[in-house]
């Protein structure tokens, strides 16, 4: 008993340094800590230390940009913002973006992907046409929707009078830059959620659908019951990528409206050219912050509602 | 319900799988479709399903041509080699699935569906899985619930694409007198794709053996062992499998190839490709060879020898041990031993 308790401690290693051949002696995860060491270099310059000083940005009273010094600890940023009307435009266009623009786009690429899915011939093609937009820049395909909106030479203008009916200034009018800049985030985000539905469908074992092709299930109902229900997973990461993403819109306004205010009196803002706009253009670091500091904190509990409501609908196999 | 297959065959690009299949399918029977892989036994029971069309020729399902019926039409059930369960859905929402896709007038209600369900379950002994999904369930059982599947719309006909090649030796043994069990219970016209000879035989009624898309004979499992139509049957029946001799008769004596001679007293002469089964052969006097290999199995041995030129197999009984390098002597029981034309393959 003794004996073999022994031997059994004997050949658990001591500690995780071992001696080499020729007598070294060697660290086992100095390798490992190596290999870890430039990402986690890189997360910190990048990542962690704007994050900190995010943070205690923030919380300035005071901020000269010239001389880049903050001073005072206190909660004015954040009055400020929360008092600010174009921070709470900037939230309700977000909020339009997520409400609006993201149930639509998940719903079109899962169409697309279904089409696509369904075809023989001619897939590859379809695949790739469907794949250009998401390898294009949002700054080329903005200028081109820039004169696709266009009040006057656009092709929708142009398009609207074959038809007889009067355009609009899609660009420029303020009620309507926020609807314009939906329909670009749709068409802009569909790409890659197309490619990723596609994966998700080819995923999803063909003898399935044989057996319900056997077993008498029309094809809707297979759609509902079995295409559907097998996609949960995908389904589910395709809309928090894409809530986050949303949530982040930012590239779409600078192409379609430029750098300065978004649109006309600040129209078409979202969350992050808020913050981008109040660091850039106003200068009001602390603003910023104090604004990214909100932004953070809504984002993480929408991810966290998603998480608890998706684990009920998701099937995973 | 009988099903009758008419010259029945399926072109890939130019590759023929099925070639002129005439078959007909008994009705309340258990029939075997047998062949090496690639013999287009599974082509042909895709396209009884209709999964797959059929390039040329007719399927009658009694008197109803059903050739171009799309699969739900046709009222078949469909056991798939690796089952396809709805892996989302419980044992009782795979086995209540086909009955939710009937027309809104003839579907049942929910107490029916119940009853339905659980009736199949009993009879494929899974009452205790309705509650699981497929993946908490070993291969036998999932495999039960795909035979559910298939039974619970109360099919005409019962279609197995070899629906024991995923399970262990042991649960394949036990699954094979099980789909025996439920086709005797349920009467069901039943159709059994597979490669393995002796699964086959154990429980088919009737066995349809394919080669290259070709049916070679379709017979009961005992006829199509002892008085097979061609030499290929003669070899794809039994294991270990029957040895085939170059020989030639002269005067009502087969020589072999070394010389040694054997009576055969009614065989006209010439050249003969002559079958001997491994139990044909006997302790006895008359063609020696010294023994190559001895697999003992308990009951008997397979003695492994060369005669001519060729390696045969004998099945002897255990009695007296067979020694490796040991000269052996033989005689046969003719009745088990079958001529073949050397050109044409067919039994003399």
């Amino acid at each position: 008993m003794m004996s073999k308790f022994r031997s059994r401690k004997e050949r658990q290693p001591k500690s995780r340094l071992v001696t080499t051949a020729d007598g070294r002696l060697l660290n086992r995860s100095a390798a490992g800590y190596l290999y870890l060491l430039l990402p986690v270099a890189f997360l910190a310059v990048f990542l962690l230390y704007p994050t900190i000083m995010a943070f205690r940005m923030a919380f300035y009273e005071k901020y000269v940009f010239i001389r880049q010094l903050g001073s005072g600890f206190g909660l004015s940023a954040f009055k400020y913002v929360l008092h600010d009307k174009t921070f709470w435009l900037a939230a309700k266009n977000t909020a339009i973006l997520i409400l609006v623009a993201l149930p639509i786009t998940v719903i079109l690429s899962l169409g697309c992907a279904l089409l696509i899915n369904s075809i023989k011939k001619l897939r590859g093609l379809f695949q790739s046409v469907y794949f250009l937009p998401y390898v294009t820049s949002t700054i080329a395909i903005g200028t081109a929707f820039k004169w696709l909106f266009h009040s006057e030479y656009g092709y929708l203008t142009w398009f609207l009078n074959l038809l007889g009916i009067e355009s609009k200034a899609w660009l420029t009018d303020s009620n309507l830059v926020i609807w314009t800049l939906a329909v670009f985030c749709i068409w802009n985000g569909l790409a890659y959620k197309i490619i990723l539905f596609l994966a998700g469908l080819q995923k999803i074992d063909t003898e399935v659908y044989k057996a319900a092709k056997m077993d008498g299930a029309s094809s809707f109902r297979t759609l509902r019951k079995i295409t559907l229900p097998l996609l949960t997973p995908t389904t589910w990461m395709v809309s928090i990528m894409s809530l986050i993403y949303t949530a982040k819109t930012y590239g779409e306004v600078y192409s379609l409206f430029g750098g300065g205010s978004a649109g006309v009196g600040n129209n078409a803002i979202t969350m992050v050219y808020y913050i981008y706009y109040q660091f850039k253009e106003r200068k009001m670091v602390n603003y910023a912050a104090a604004a990214a500091i909100l932004f953070l904190a809504v984002i993480l509990l929408l991810t966290a509602i998603q998480r608890i409501v998706s684990k009920k609908f998701t099937h995973y196999v | 319900m009988e099903v009758t297959l008419k010259n029945l065959t399926k072109v890939f690009d130019d590759f023929t799988a099925v070639d002129h299949v005439n078959l007909t399918i008994p009705d309340g029977k258990l029939t075997g479709l047998l062949g090496p892989s690639g013999c287009g036994k599974s082509t042909t029971l895709y396209m009884i399903s209709g999964l797959l069309n059929a390039s040329e020729g007719q399927i009658m399902f009694g008197d109803r041509d059903v050739t171009t019926l799309p699969p739900d039409k046709r009222n078949i059930g469909l056991v798939f080699q690796n089952y396809a369960l709805y892996p989302h859905m419980t044992v009782f929402d795979n086995i209540a699935f086909p009955l939710g896709n009937k027309p809104r007038s003839e579907r049942p209600k929910k107490a029916q569906v119940k009853e339905a369900v659980e009736k199949v379950a009993e009879l494929v002994q899974i009452q205790d899985l309705l509650k699981r999904k497929p993946k908490e369930l070993s291969g036998g059982q999932q495999q039960r619930v795909a035979i559910a599947r298939a039974l619970v719309k109360k099919p005409d006909l019962l279609l197995l694409d070899e629906p024991l090649s995923n399970l262990d030796a042991r649960l394949r043994m036990e699954m094979r007198q099980e789909v025996r069990r439920i086709q005797l219970e349920s009467k069901v016209t039943t159709v059994f794709v597979t490669h393995d000879q002796e699964e086959a035989m154990s429980i088919t009624d009737s066995i349809v053996l394919m080669r290259n898309g070709v049916v070679q004979q379709v017979a009961g499992a005992h006829e199509m062992y002892m008085s097979p139509s061609n030499e290929f049957v003669a070899s794809f029946m039994g294991n270990p499998p029957i040895t085939i001799f170059d020989v030639e008769v002269k005067d009502g004596v087969v020589y072999f190839a070394d010389g040694q001679t054997y009576e055969f007293p009614d065989r006209a002469d010439g050249k003969y490709r002559l079958g001997i089964r491994p139990e044909a052969w006997k302790k006895g006097t008359k063609l020696g060879s010294r023994i190559e290999h001895v697999d003992l199995r308990g009951q008997d041995q397979v003695i492994t020898f060369t005669l001519g030129n060729t390696t045969a197999k004998a099945v002897i009984d255990a009695e007296s041990e067979a020694m490796i390098g040991e000269e052996m002597s033989f005689d046969l029981r003719r009745g088990r031993c079958c001529f073949f034309d050397p050109e044409t393959g067919v039994r003399l």
